[in-house]
């Protein structure tokens, strides 16, 4: 738009111009679009509320679970090699209840199969899980180490009996860290 | 052509539109949507910028609509939203950077193209108040439009930037000073340098 003007121009004069100038403009997009758009905005905006929910009640579970795990499993002061089961040890003098040792075996095979079933790697990674499960993982493959060649050597079968409850103990523990894990992943 | 500001429409289509009925939305989209852009447009320029902020500002329109007292036109309401939404996109670091990269960008070829246009055809383009606009920075324009077209007191423009008054009166002299050099180029002769 031009405006014919004389040589000088005062501010009034430009200020009338500006307010002549027009004030209407085609809009970018019609109802029809804006519609579209706001439905789809609206559409975003809801699914990413579930999934802030959804974040929110796995963080809670695998919380949930890790405090389970750190009430379940022994306090790791010590490594675990001078935690063996020695002459001082309480592990040494732990009776050993037929019972219980066989409840803890079968749920500790049941607890194997249904870990072999789970898929190698988690559905959802976290850090703070991860760590856990490296660290049980760690400590079972010890435990099988160690009474590998314990039964070679022979003898010592208190101490191979109180490792292999340690070992089902650990299983257990890793089962229910996997299952908070598998809860966590199916939240819608 | 009727400004934003003074666009009214029906209490019953009003009413409808509240109740979610879509064609009274519609209705009321067609009636102020040409002047919520255009005040859009020249607050925030033109391009995807304005696209997005008006898409912005029209559906905060309508989330809120229901919220509406009607105690003055529904077009100065509007109005008062479009500012704000384009005034956010103005202060907003990544259209600052943007800013800093096309000064930058000019700065390394020398003056910028009003300038030499200013030079060359004083008298077509010079007459051109739109190109006169475009040559302010965007804050000075935004200031220069809300002051002297739109009717808003300093102290009001002062606020709506999160400044004083004094920022608001400053930008407007200088933008002053910078329109009457690019109708004159001879008081000024880097008439197009930014603000």
């Amino acid at each position: 738009m031009h405006f014919d003007l004389e040589d000088s121009h005062s501010v009034p004069e430009i200020v009338q111009m500006l307010r002549h100038l027009p004030s209407e403009s085609a809009p970018p997009i019609h109802w029809k679009e804006f519609k579209r758009r706001q439905l789809l905005r609206r559409a975003r905006a809801r699914s990413a509320q579930q999934r802030q929910f959804a974040l929110v009640a796995a963080v809670a579970v695998v919380m949930i679970g890790a405090v389970a795990l750190w009430r379940y499993l022994p306090p790791m002061q010590a490594p675990m090699a001078q935690r063996l089961p020695t002459a001082a040890s309480p592990m040494a003098h732990r009776p050993i209840v037929p019972i219980a040792w066989d409840e803890a075996a079968l749920r500790s095979v049941a607890s194997e199969r249904w870990l072999a079933s789970q898929p190698a790697e988690p559905a959802i990674v976290r850090v703070g899980t991860r760590a856990a499960v490296t660290n049980l993982e760690d400590r079972i493959a010890w435990a099988d180490d160690t009474l590998t060649s314990m039964r070679a050597k022979g003898g010592e079968a208190d101490r191979a009996r109180a490792l292999q409850y340690e070992r089902d103990r650990l299983v257990n523990s890793l089962a229910q860290v996997r299952y908070a894990e598998t809860l966590a992943a199916d939240l819608p | 052509m009727a400004k934003l500001v003074q666009i009214g429409v029906a209490a019953d289509l009003l009413a409808q539109a509240r109740r979610g009925d879509e064609q009274a939305e519609s209705e009321i989209y067609a009636a102020v949507a040409p002047a919520t852009f255009g005040l859009i447009r020249r607050l925030v320029g033109g391009g995807a910028q304005a696209e997005d902020v008006f898409q912005d500002t029209m559906m905060t329109f309508y989330e809120r609509l229901p919220s509406f007292r009607a105690e003055a036109p529904i077009g100065a309401w509007l109005r008062q939203i479009a500012i704000s939404k384009s005034l956010m996109y103005l202060r907003s670091p990544w259209h600052r950077a943007r800013v800093q990269l096309d000064t930058s960008a000019e700065e390394g070829t020398g003056n910028t193209e009003f300038f030499h246009l200013s030079q060359a055809a004083p008298v077509a383009e010079c007459l051109d108040v739109e190109h006169a606009l475009a040559c302010l920075s965007p804050t000075a324009r935004a200031v220069v439009w809300l002051f002297e077209v739109e009717g808003y007191s300093h102290d009001e423009i002062g606020r709506a930037f999160g400044r004083t008054a004094s920022f608001s009166k400053s930008q407007l002299a200088r933008a002053h000073h910078r329109l009457r050099a690019w109708f004159e180029p001879a008081v000024e002769q880097s008439a197009c340098t930014s603000i």
